[in-house]
Formats: C-alpha cells, structure tokens, sequence
C-alpha cells in the first residue's frame, strides 16, 4: 500500500514559475555585476620628472602637490615621501617638523612614521633617481593616489 | 483641540514674521553672498600705461602689463587690430602680415601673425568665448601673450583680466580677481545684486502665511465635511480617527518629509537644466546659476535647505515611531522601508554634495570613496563601481550624477509611494484600537487636508526665509593638485561618521559600525518585545521599552558626534 503522492498541476506550475523566474533573476543580477565590473587602468603616473637637480631648491625641500609628495635633499641624497594619509587618503600638511592630516586628525614624525592615529601606516617612501643627464625622476611604484 | 492646534499656529506664524524680521535687521548691509557683491561703479576712464594713483589697483597693474606685451595687437583701447590702430604704426609696420617682423621673411625674434588678426577685447561683441573671468583669466594665462606663449605669470593674467572687464566697464574695484573668486565674475552680464528678489520673496512668504490663516479659520466652519473632494481630497481616506490626525502625536515629521522631497524634486529638476555634469564645468555653471540665472540663487537655496530639512524630519519621524512604539506588527515590514528611505535619502545628499565639484567637496569624495576600500572583499571593485576608474575624475561626477538624478531618486520615488501605500494598508499610522461601546471619534479628511497644507505652508515660508538668508555653500571649482585648500569637514550629515573614524580601524568605525546601528534599528521590531495594541497611540507605551532606549541611544549618540564634529 503506497500513499498517493499529491502534486497538483497548480502547483507544479506554481513551482516552475518560481524557478524559472529565480533563475532568471539571477542571470540578469549576474550580467548586472559584469556590467558595472569593467575596471578601466589607471591613469596615474607611476613616476614624475622633479626637473633638473641643479634647481633643485636651495631650500633642501620640495613639495609637489600632483604628486602629492615632498622631497628633501640630504647629505647622502634625495629622500622622498608620499604625503597621501595612509588612513583614508587626504593630504597631510607640513606641521613644523611634523606631517598633520586635515581630516583625521593622524601625525607623521618628520621621517614619516606614525606619531598619532588612526592613521596605522608610515608614509611610504618614495624613490628618487638622478638621470645621465642630471635630472631627478620620482618614482611612485605604482602607488595609488 | 483644534483652538489648541490654532493657537500654536499662530504662535508660530509670529514667531517666524518676527524671526525673519530679525534676520533681515541682522543681514542688512551685509550680503549673503560675499563673493558676488561686486557691482560697483566702473571705473569712469581707462587707467593709463602709468597708474595715476596710488597704491594702483589690480587693473591699473594689469593696464600696464596690457601696456608693455599686448597693446601692439589688441589696440591702446582694446579695439584689436584694426584698421585705425595700424595707421598709427610706422608706415612699414602698417601691413602686419607681409611686411616687417610677421612676414615670411620674418626675424629670428618674431612670429607669423594669423590672419585674423588680434581680435577686439572689448566693446560689443568682444570676448564671445568667455562667460566668466576665470575662463578669461585661465586662457589669458594659458595662451596669451601670442608669442611667446605663457610667459605671463599667474598673477599678471589676473591683472589683466581685471584690466580688460575695466575696459568693458564690467571691473570690479572691491575684488581682486584669483582663481578663487573669478569664477562668479561675469564677462558680459552684470552680476545680479543678491538681495533684488528679497521684497518678491518675502511678500510670496506673507502671502502664505495669509493664505494658512484663512484656511485654519475655514477648518473652524466645520462645512468643509460635506464638500466633494478634489483630487487632493481623494488621496486620503475619507475620515481617519481623531488620535491619528493630532500633531502632537505626528509630529508632521513624516508628512513634512514627503512635502521636502516635492520641494527637491521640483527644484531639482530645475536645476537640471542649467548644471553641467564635466570637471571642468559643474562647479562655473553652479557660479552661473547661483551669481546669475534669474532666481537661480533661490531655486538652489531651496534644494539645499529641503534636503537639510528632509535629513531633519526623517530623524524626527524615526524617533517617533520609536518612541510611540508605532513599528509594531503589522507595521514592521513599513518601518523597513522607512528604514531603507533614509539611507537613501542620505546616500542622496552625499552624491549631491559632490556634484558641487568644487573644492568644498575635495576631502569628503577622497574619505566616503576610501572607505568603500576598506571593506574586505568586495572593498576594491565597490570602489571600482562608485568612482568608475581609478581615481575621481569625469567618470566619478557622471555617476554621481546618475545615481542623484536618476538612480537614487527613482528608488525613493518608488519605495516613498510603497511606504505611503503601507500606511493605508496598515489601516493608517498607529492609533488605540476602538473601544467597545465608544464610538471612536473621527475626523473628516478635508481637516486633515487643511492641517497638512497648513503645515506645508509654514514650512515652505521656513524654507523660503532660510533660503533668502543663508546661502548653499560654494567654492571654487576643483583644480587639480589643489590638495591643500580643500575644506576638510565633511559634510554636516557625516560628521559623525568622521568623528568615529578618528578613532582607531576605518572598516570597523566607518563602515561596520554605522551598519551595526542601522541593522539594530531594523530589527527592534523583530527581536524585542512590542508595544501592546491598546497602547498604540500614544507616546512612550511600556511594551517596547527597551526598543525605545536602544533608538534614542543611537540617534543620541549620532547627534552627540554630529555636534562634536560640528564644534571641532
């Protein structure tokens, strides 16, 4: 003796809509994703020309602000530092000795490093590099404004 | 309660006669708008090579600089060159394009003249490309003097272009044009006097108030229960019961939030036909609409201070609902979408700030897109699909302006109408369930009507007078690399979430927080206990207790952070 297993036709075809539809649903929010997924590249330079490093300023410190990064001339070189907050990317300011940050309140000790957050990273250092013919090229490695 | 009501009204309407009063006594003299006071009487004779006084003017420098590098070709008066400014050169000079230093046979120091010439820099029809002085001063600086190109500095293109509005009788003595300031100076128009559409707005506010009295009067004939309804009329129940339709209960929080989004949407779409949604142009035509567009000041005012308001009264109506114990079943699932409308409405605001494009919205783009960054997973294509590239740039702003003008909108528009639709379905807002043997006393729906118009025009008078008086705010345009004069407050409506981020990890405090209190409010109705049905109606019911102090804690702690964020 085997139960009659009830299925009616209503709700099989209660049943298919749904599936079809979901499945459906779920294609459109698919494609959906791939449409607005399209990453163009990035259009950042990954190095700078700081011009020739006979102008360099006497000053021994150079900001550029397109970088955005500063640049100090030391007895053994050229140093260079992002000034994009590793916190949430605005740019700090020159703070005294100090790099201070605008909107949250993060400090940079002079080399850098971090002396107050909620920034958690250092300023990355960038590497400066004296051409043959005498001119300073800043290279950000594809570092991210 | 109705005299109560009336009273209150009317304790109001004098208070805001007497507040705008004040506000006016207080503003007079000083213009809203500081930057675009700048009629004044043009200078009545064209400065000299030489100023004759002193300390000379940013035009009188530029008359000099005009003196030294581009008299030659655009003329002593700005006339270009024509043919009477060639007859006072030697007569082999006289024919500019053959003869001399501009022939074929040209000296190693010169150049070859185009043949159009130099054209006229001022009189009827001069300068035709330019309709600000920014873009005068930018060209100027960028392209002049011919040849060689760029060799003035920035402030000599500035000089010159106060120079040349002088020589058009447009200069404006009390500025000195920069780039800060160039762009709501108009090459051809005169700048329209802030304050001259103040006596037409203040009568149309007195008219308003008129019109309230009269209609609060007519709810006292009580006549209205048997007229036809219009179409307005027929957009709400017939009758509602009385507890439903009292103001100290509503608050009016949620009608009058309905009544600022038709304010937006209106003013909004107005707006549409004069922004320009490019880099380069959104910020200037907002200087256009706001410096010079007829009413083009008040219609953005308008916007700005609806969506302010509407942030406003979305909290108020959030907290009522909590704290009347409202979102009880069946009004769970309509407390969601209330929900859900904020949210958007705040995602509103934030992609409508940044259609400014200017410098006000530098930091506030960099730090709410950075953010996205930090969500693990999906951080990076989300960011990906906000900015559309790698960095902000002209896909950010056609996005942000999709999803302001469109995107956004659209979902509330739908989820509003779902949200009202739900409040009937609900058997309206909240209200004592009907008593046995008491017949549940009704109002008819032309009262409730002329109480809504009533609030709408006190609120519309509100929004106009703030509008008159308090500016949107406005800055220069972006410019790139301008990294360091971006203002670094966020936006009033994310202070708090800027606040928290000072704090410690941005994921954890800027995302996952903010999610954590807007999941908590959603589930108040689901996980704790309820308002009883005979308590509904009224405010601080016993039964949601707990749901009322989780609620105000978190709208107090936003509001708390807000006003630290506000004072900092």
């Amino acid at each position: 003796m085997t139960e009659e297993i009830t299925f009616p036709r209503r709700a099989f075809l209660r049943l298919s809509t749904k599936i079809s539809l979901g499945l459906a649903g779920i294609l459109g929010i698919g494609g959906l994703v791939r449409y607005f997924s399209h990453t163009p590249a990035g259009n950042s330079p990954s190095s700078y020309d700081l011009g020739p490093a006979a102008d360099f300023p006497a000053s021994g410190e150079l900001i550029r602000l397109d970088i955005p990064a500063i640049i100090y001339k030391t007895k053994d070189g050229y140093l260079a530092y992002s000034l994009v907050c590793t916190h949430l990317g605005c740019t700090v300011k020159k703070d005294g000795e100090n790099y201070s940050c605008p909107c949250h309140g993060s400090q940079f000790d002079h080399n850098g490093s971090v002396l107050k957050g909620p920034a958690t990273k250092r300023l990355p250092t960038l590497k400066v590099a004296l051409t043959d013919e005498g001119k300073l090229i800043l290279e950000t490695g594809g570092m991210v404004k | 309660m109705r005299s109560r009501f009336q009273s209150l009204f009317i304790a109001i309407a004098v208070l805001i006669l007497f507040g705008g009063l004040f506000l006016f006594a207080k503003t007079v003299g000083a213009s809203p708008h500081p930057d675009l006071n700048l009629l004044g009487t043009p200078a009545a004779d064209r400065p000299g090579p030489v100023p004759t006084v002193y300390p000379p003017s940013q035009a009188d420098n530029g008359g000099q600089v005009y003196w030294g590098m581009c008299q030659d070709c655009h003329g002593n008066k700005g006339q270009g060159l024509d043919a009477e400014w060639r007859s006072t050169f030697a007569p082999e000079s006289q024919d500019c394009w053959r003869s001399g230093c501009h022939g074929e046979d040209a000296l190693d120091n010169s150049f070859i003249l185009p043949e159009a010439g130099a054209p006229a820099l001022a009189g009827p029809g001069a300068l035709p490309q330019f309709s600000t002085a920014f873009e005068l001063g930018t060209y100027i600086h960028e392209s002049m003097p011919f040849s060689p190109i760029g060799s003035l500095s920035e402030d000599q293109a500035w000089e010159l272009t106060a120079h040349i509005l002088t020589l058009n009788d447009k200069g404006v003595p009390e500025l000195i044009l920069s780039g800060t300031n160039s762009a709501a100076v108009l090459v051809h128009q005169e700048i329209k006097l802030p304050g001259t559409e103040l006596p037409g707005i203040l009568i149309l506010s007195l008219f308003l108030i008129i019109a309230a009295v009269y209609i609060s009067q007519l709810s006292k004939q009580g006549a209205a229960e048997t007229r036809r309804g219009n179409f307005y009329h027929h957009l709400h129940p017939a009758t509602i019961p009385k507890a439903q339709s009292k103001f100290s209960f509503t608050l009016g929080a949620g009608g009058l939030s309905i009544f600022f989004s038709l304010v937006l949407l209106i003013t909004g779409a107005l707006e549409m036909y004069y922004y320009l949604p490019t880099p380069d142009g959104a910020a200037e035509s907002i200087q256009v609409l706001t410096g010079l567009i007829p009413y083009g000041n008040l219609i953005r005012n308008l916007h700005y201070w609806s969506a302010q308001l509407l942030v406003i009264t979305m909290m108020v109506h959030l907290a009522r609902v909590i704290l009347t114990g409202a979102y009880a079943p069946p009004r769970r699932f309509n407390f969601l979408l209330g929900l859900i409308l904020l949210i958007l409405i705040l995602l509103l605001d934030f992609t409508g700030y940044v259609l400014r494009w200017d410098e006000g919205i530098r930091w506030a783009l960099v730090v709410g897109t950075n953010l996205l960054k930090t969500i693990p997973g999906v951080g990076e294509g989300l960011y990906y699909f906000v900015i559309g590239g790698a960095e902000p740039g002209a896909p950010t702003l056609i996005r942000f302006y999709a999803w302001h003008i469109f995107g956004l909108t659209l979902a509330v528009a739908g989820i509003t109408a779902w949200h009202i639709f739900k409040v009937r379905r609900d058997g309206g807002i909240s209200a004592p369930p009907p008593q046995r043997g008491k017949k549940t006393e009704r109002v008819p729906r032309a009262e409730l009507v002329n109480k809504e118009v009533i609030a709408m025009i006190i609120a519309g008078v509100v929004l106009l007078l703030l509008s008159v008086f308090i500016p949107a705010p406005i800055d220069q345009p972006l410019v790139e690399n301008g990294a360091l004069v971006g203002d670094s407050q966020a936006p009033w409506f994310f202070l708090w979430i800027q606040e928290t981020l000072q704090y410690g990890d941005p994921f954890l405090l800027g995302v996952a927080l903010p999610l954590v209190a807007v999941i908590l409010l959603g589930l108040l109705p689901y996980i704790l206990p309820n308002a009883k049905k005979e308590e509904l109606g009224r405010w601080f019911p016993s039964g949601n207790r707990l749901g009322q102090i989780i609620g105000l804690t978190i709208i107090a702690i936003i509001f708390l952070l807000t006003l630290l964020g506000g004072l900092r």
